[in-house]
């Protein structure tokens, strides 16, 4: 029986329905896993013990009648930066290489009491820092539509796991695009939630006024129906926001008649691929025959995105991971002579370049003499940017835009200029910024046939409106349900 | 005050009068007084300088020294010679952020003005102390080992 054109939602009311035990799906998803994840490396810890047996108490629970949550049962898969209790957590990182945490971060909790059946941990850029997995201490992840090329990133396992029928549905973390990127790239569906609506207790830090973590699935129904369990405030992350859960009810029939949807025309401009821009425009005249007023504006203050973006990132990065010092966890470089030995030796043995890159920099923006001329500048044009939302949304419920200026491109490709490889954040990093919320759904394919995704952004706690209107786009077109070879062959 | 001393250098230059040693003490407080009412600071133009002077020679060998140091991380010289073509490129690149006029812009550390977020202050269980040293790479009578500090 083949499940791969299943959602997490349609397989969870499978497993109410008996017509399969949650044992069964978990065991065909980690034969699916051992043969499809050598050509993928989707994966940095498969837990297949683990998750047999979370299935089994999962549907002995079902069975006694419990009520655990819409997707009891299902398997998914969790983004390597997210902590769980006695299970690695790597980063993507040397530095991590064997942490196991003493705890579970608050959405793994959250998901655990859902039913969730955990399979294992998803490949990233290490600590995040990366557009395309390939800075991962465990090697690059490959696309499944084409595994010559990146899955994007960071949370290019967490894409592609779910796009190449490896998980149902997965979490990865959003700090500049890292969960809408990889979705653009691997054809699947995700949500960069607002800030502060979901809990970061439990998220490795990179930078902390930015980071998000949000689900991928299938369609934007399984991330909604995810985002609606880990969502809601938590007492132990002072900038959890106070407010329920985020609420789906209703969104998904996907009325979107009257809603205003607006077109940032300077997005449209100059550095945005034609192969991606032409799915991307088609996709706007769907939401206008679906019955959306389309009404064009400029947010003009997002060219000043990238740059503010990296000096803030990198700055709270070189902060947060001043953690990492060989004495508490991880990698220790041995027979130092002293403690200042142990520091460096440590530090630089296990960090890649791309991690030492960014808390250098991060350490020139806020040292003495030039944190006025570039951090609180970065600070300030931060604002500006936020500014610019507010009053794009005075005119429109929401806006459209692409999700990255180019279709997956080849492993190795832009891995050597750094600032290349910045610029492919052009159309996400601004959303982080101001904190606001982002989807990222497919709606096409560009050259080499590689899939391509677009951006629905609106402003804070917007998320059920943003769903409604990707349900709405779902519901009338299939660039969601297109399957790579790996979808069409896989055993699940 | 530097700027005084060179401008009462430079007064005394451009006019060809020399300000003899009774009146010295007297013409510098002059200036001094007139920088104040400008609001002119000796620390601002110091750090003006220094960041003018990154714009010209862009990230040298001593600056990449010193953010090693900063950062507590030793490169290899291959890695500082591509860390300093890096940031050189990176930092010409976040200069366009000077294209903007922020005079008057409050700084944004965080998307909500958020401040004080206390949970209630109630005792609740916490780690046990074996389960945090489980992930100490060395560990002694309950507590993290490190090397000697004090000799």
């Amino acid at each position: 029986m083949s499940f791969n054109n299943k959602t997490a939602l349609e397989l969870g009311q499978m497993i109410k329905n008996r017509e399969i035990s949650s044992v069964e799906l978990t065991r065909a998803f980690i034969d699916n896993i051992e043969k499809t994840d050598k050509d993928i490396n989707a994966f940095i810890t498969v837990d297949a013990e683990g998750a047999l047996k979370t299935a089994e108490d999962v549907q002995a629970r079902i069975d006694a009648g419990e009520h655990l949550s819409a997707l009891a049962g299902v398997p998914m898969a969790i983004k390597d930066n997210i902590c769980t209790k006695g299970m690695l957590t790597s980063c993507g990182s040397k530095m991590l290489y064997n942490f196991k945490p003493p705890y579970n971060a608050t959405v793994a909790d959250r998901l655990y009491s859902a039913g969730a059946v955990v399979l294992g941990k998803l490949n990233m850029d290490e600590f995040a820092m990366g557009g395309s997995t390939e800075t991962s201490y465990f090697g690059a992840a490959r696309n499944p539509w084409d595994t010559e090329r990146v899955t994007g990133g960071s949370s290019g396992g967490s894409a592609a796991s779910v796009a190449s029928g490896e998980a149902v549905y997965s979490l990865g973390s959003d700090t500049g695009g890292s969960i809408r990127q990889p979705c653009s790239f691997c054809g699947v569906s995700g949500i960069k939630p607002t800030y502060g609506a979901v809990s970061r207790y439990g998220l490795v830090a990179f930078a902390s006024s930015l980071d998000q973590i949000g689900p991928i699935g299938r369609d934007i129904k399984d991330c909604a129906q995810v985002l609606s369990i880990i969502s809601g405030h938590d007492a132990k992350d002072s900038t959890s926001i106070k407010t329920a859960s985020l609420d789906f009810g209703g969104c998904f029939e996907g009325d979107i008649k009257g809603m205003t949807i607006g077109v940032p025309v300077n997005y449209f401009g100059d550095g945005l691929d034609e192969d991606v821009k032409e799915p991307v425009l088609k996709a706007i005249d769907t939401f206008k025959s679906l019955g959306a007023n389309i009404t064009e504006l400029e947010i003009k203050i997002t060219d000043y995105a990238i740059p503010t973006y990296y000096v803030l990132a990198c700055a709270e990065a070189s902060s947060n991971l001043s953690r990492y010092d060989g004495i508490k966890y991880g990698y220790r470089r041995k027979d130092c002579e002293n403690l200042l030995d142990v520091y460096y030796t440590s530090r630089s043995d296990a960090f890649g370049m791309e991690v030492k890159r960014r808390i250098m920099l991060g350490s020139f923006v806020l040292s003495s003499g030039y944190y006025d001329a570039y951090y609180n500048k970065a600070l300030k044009v931060r604002r500006l940017i936020k500014n610019s939302f507010d009053d794009a949304f005075e005119k429109c419920d929401m806006i459209i835009s692409p999700v990255a200026p180019t279709v997956a491109y080849k492993i190795g490709e832009n891995s050597s200029d750094p600032l290349k490889m910045y610029l492919g954040d052009i159309y996400t990093v601004s959303v982080n910024l101001a904190g606001i919320p982002g989807v990222s759904i497919p709606c096409g394919f560009g050259a080499n046939n590689m899939p391509v995704g677009m951006q629905l952004i609106g402003k804070s706690f917007s998320e059920p409106k943003l769903v409604k209107a990707a349900a709405a786009f779902q519901n009338a077109t299939d660039f969601h349900k297109m399957q790579n070879k790996y979808m069409k062959g896989g055993r699940a | 005050m530097i700027m005084a001393e060179n401008l009462k250098r430079y007064l005394s230059e451009a006019t060809g009068i020399e300000i003899g040693e009774d009146k010295n003490a007297f013409v510098l407080d002059r200036i001094e007084a007139l920088l104040d009412y400008i609001g002119y600071s000796e620390d601002e133009a110091e750090e003006q300088q220094q960041v003018a002077d990154i714009r010209i020679t862009g990230v040298d060998d001593n600056l990449i020294k010193y953010l090693e140091e900063l950062s507590r991380l030793t490169l290899v010289p291959d890695e500082e010679e591509r860390a300093k073509g890096e940031l050189n490129k990176i930092l010409d690149y976040i200069d366009m952020l000077n294209e903007l006029d922020t005079d008057d812009v409050e700084p944004m550390s965080h998307p909500f003005d958020y401040t004080n977020n206390f949970r209630e202050d109630d005792v609740v269980p916490s780690s046990q102390r074996e389960d945090i040293l489980v992930n100490a790479p060395q560990q002694k009578d309950g507590c993290f080992k490190v090397p000697t500090t004090v000799e």
